[in-house]
């Protein structure tokens, strides 16, 4: 569908970046040493640094993703919550504590901490550069994607502007203005996400008679595109879509059910018929069609598993398999992905840390609910691009006031801001920090490491426009299961193993970073979900039996560490040193 | 075991640590917590498995079993944490050699 530029929409934004742009000078001064650029002098409150976990967990993907696909597929998207919240219960529980004791500015510091090795400082440092840039690539290509919609502007401007915004966050207060961000922009969206469910829930659920008449949207080879044979343009373009065709008996002749509680909500679109859009495509000498033809469903159906996750109707071992090894590694991945374990650094002890956890715990709970009424309120507004899932949220916005649409426009595509500049900083670290510092062992002035560390930020920075800009006709939304993927396989068997196994050793570590990481890699790579959507190859030629590596990696982790572990002599304190320092 | 263990990473930046043995009877606190949790979790993972049909019963009325396991499942993390708050504020303000844990000095700190 074609959209039309909101101005309101683009000085909200504006506004913001320039607002934090400017709080980022201002707070400048504050990010001079190099504890205060890695780790905001670990004097940021547990409340804001609570917030500011939601502003970096909660990236584009999971808030238009996840609308979308609920809006799309009903349930599943839901499922996708669930798993991204679950793993900060192992965060809570397992992580928090021990990492802030342990480490210092990096993960590499935690990982590392009692054996000094620079084979655990390369290899960490490694696997944070590679799960950072895999999640920074669909972020700025999706920056790209959503400034067209969203703003108006072309696809190279959206890169440029998130990475010269998140250059200059980083780069002024590192850490301290990367929080600032981060707990601004988490307190925004999940207030607006709040909002916007208040008012879907007090509209609540209404027949909508629309055309269900198949469309056809036809590229040409030479680009242009044709709606049901016709040339696109805005008074000729794709009818929006999603609607409920019949509510439940006990409205009887009522085309609306008037204001709903949250779990009325629920109920009655269970017992609702909906209509919702699916597409077909095929290519002739014409072009490329793709069909858009209504489905009529009941709320029941769309409201359990399946709709998504097809393998969970087909009985499939490998496909039941592939949905555990995802589930499995949602639930260890979080707690290992290196932007989000940095955030333990910048608060000043271990109950700081814990506290700052259950509040990031309550907010992203929070968030993944409201998703939810976000999704299913988008589904039956009439409104959906059949085209595009992602703009479901602010498309359902739109249905409420141009005003709320221009906010929820500015707040999705602030959201990259917030993840991006976390990861950079993750990066930075990384870079300057860990290699640079610590392996090839360039001798660092307290300001030297800030200095270092700013100008590996900028180089990142460029690094992210430049693939943003590169991937941009890519499908990229699969690498921020890679960065799960390889940081559950590679990261957290080292972490756990070090701090509740004390034969641990330091080859046992390299091993299982470097093992984890590469096979996970090499199993997405030679899967079946990778054939059919990156190569373009049939699925069956595929040679790992699923998709998600997960199930088996994760465990290939653990098992490489303890058998290299065995295999290695222990180092002469590591018996007494973990049995102290395992109570951190 | 040593009486000083060395120190992890650079000690003199790190913040004031909490008595090893509350550490060490919160750590299993966490670790039970999470193991309840991961009970919770891979029940919903079985039954989306091998009993799809039940999450469509509406066993509270209201929402069917899906929505109410998925919402529980998230509910059930926060009411852990918060649990887990409590233990470690109640084990760490918890009388140890005459002072509170919170205010201990690990060995070796000076």
């Amino acid at each position: 569908m074609l959209y039309e530029t909101s101005p309101a929409a683009v000085a909200i934004f504006g506004s913001f970046v320039l607002s934090v742009i400017g709080l980022s000078f201002f707070l400048g001064r504050k990010g001079q040493s190099a504890k205060g650029y890695y780790a905001a002098h670990g004097e940021i409150h547990w409340f804001v640094n609570g917030i500011a976990f939601a502003g970096d967990y909660l990236s584009a993907a999971s808030f238009l993703g996840i609308c979308g696909m609920v809006a799309f597929y009903g349930y599943d998207g839901f499922l996708y919550s669930i798993g991204f919240l679950a793993g900060w219960v192992v965060a809570l529980f397992v992580i928090a504590e021990p990492i802030k004791a342990l480490g210092k500015f990096t993960f590499a510091d935690a990982l590392d901490s009692k054996f000094n090795s620079r084979g655990i400082k390369l290899a960490v440092a490694i696997s944070t550069l590679v799960v950072s840039v895999f999640y920074l690539i669909p972020q700025m290509v999706g920056a790209g994607d959503l400034i067209t919609p969203l703003l108006g502007l072309p696809h190279a401007a959206g890169v440029i502007l998130v990475g010269v915004a998140v250059t200059l966050i980083v780069v002024t207060a590192g850490m301290v203005s990367t929080t600032w961000v981060q707990f601004i922009k988490g307190s925004l969206l999940v207030f607006f996400c709040g909002v916007l469910t208040a008012m879907i829930l007090n509209r609540g659920l209404v027949e909508n008679t629309g055309s269900l008449e198949p469309q056809v949207r036809t590229v040409r080879p030479d680009g242009t595109v044709l709606i049901d044979g016709e040339p696109q343009s805005k008074g000729h373009d794709l009818r929006p879509v999603g609607s409920i065709k019949q509510l439940p008996e006990r409205y009887g002749e009522k085309t609306s059910t008037g204001p709903l509680r949250p779990l009325e909500y629920l109920s009655v679109l269970e017992d609702s018929t909906i209509v919702t859009w699916s597409s077909k495509k095929h290519a002739d000498a014409e072009g490329v069609h793709t069909t858009y033809f209504p489905v009529e469903r009941q709320g029941a159906d769309l409201l359990k598993p399946g709709g998504y996750f097809k393998g969970l109707t087909t009985g499939k071992l490998a496909d039941r398999l592939d949905f555990v090894s995802l589930m499995l590694a949602l639930f260890c991945g979080t707690a290992s992905l290196p932007h989000i374990l940095i955030r333990y650094y910048t608060v000043k002890d271990q109950a700081a840390a814990r506290k700052s956890t259950v509040v990031g715990i309550a907010v992203i709970g929070a968030f993944y609910v409201l998703t939810l009424y976000l999704g299913l309120g988008a589904m039956v507004s009439g409104a959906l691009d059949p085209t595009s899932s992602n703009m479901a949220a602010p498309l359902l916005a739109k249905t409420f006031n141009n005003t709320l649409f221009a906010i929820i426009s500015a707040i999705a595509f602030t959201t990259v801001l917030g993840t991006v500049s976390g990861l950079i900083m993750a990066g930075s670290g990384a870079v300057a920090h860990d290699l640079l510092e610590n392996v090839c062992g360039i001798a660092m002035t307290d300001h030297e490491k800030v200095r270092y560390g700013k100008i590996a930020a900028v180089f990142l920075g460029v690094v992210a426009m430049a693939l943003g800009i590169m991937f941009r006709n890519f499908n990229v939304s699969f690498l921020v299961g890679w960065a799960f993927n390889i940081a559950a396989s590679a990261n957290l068997p080292a972490l756990l193993m070090l701090l509740f196994w004390s034969r641990t050793t330091k080859q046992g570590i390299i091993a299982a970073v470097t093992l984890g990481m590469v096979s996970s890699l090499a199993w997405i790579l030679l899967s079946a979900d990778t054939f059919e959507k990156v190569y373009g190859w049939s699925r069956e030629a595929s040679i790992v039996p699923f998709s998600q590596p997960g199930l088996v990696t994760i465990p290939l982790g653990f098992l490489v560490l303890i058998v290299v572990s065995l295999l290695t002599p222990p180092p002469a304190e590591t018996a007494a040193t973990v049995a102290s320092q395992s109570k951190w | 075991m040593k009486a000083s263990p060395p120190p992890i990473g650079d000690t003199t930046q790190r913040s004031a640590p909490v008595d090893a043995a509350a550490r060490g009877t919160a750590a299993r606190i966490g670790l039970l917590l999470c193991l309840i949790y991961m009970v919770l979790y891979g029940g919903f993972v079985a039954i989306v498995l091998f009993r799809p049909d039940m999450l469509a019963s509406r066993p509270f009325g209201g929402v069917n079993l899906a929505i109410a396991y998925g919402m529980g499942l998230i509910a059930s993390a926060l009411v852990l944490g918060l649990v887990y708050m409590v233990a470690c504020w109640l084990i760490e303000s918890r009388p140890v050699d005459g002072r509170v844990a919170q205010k201990t000095v690990l060995p070796g700190r000076k």
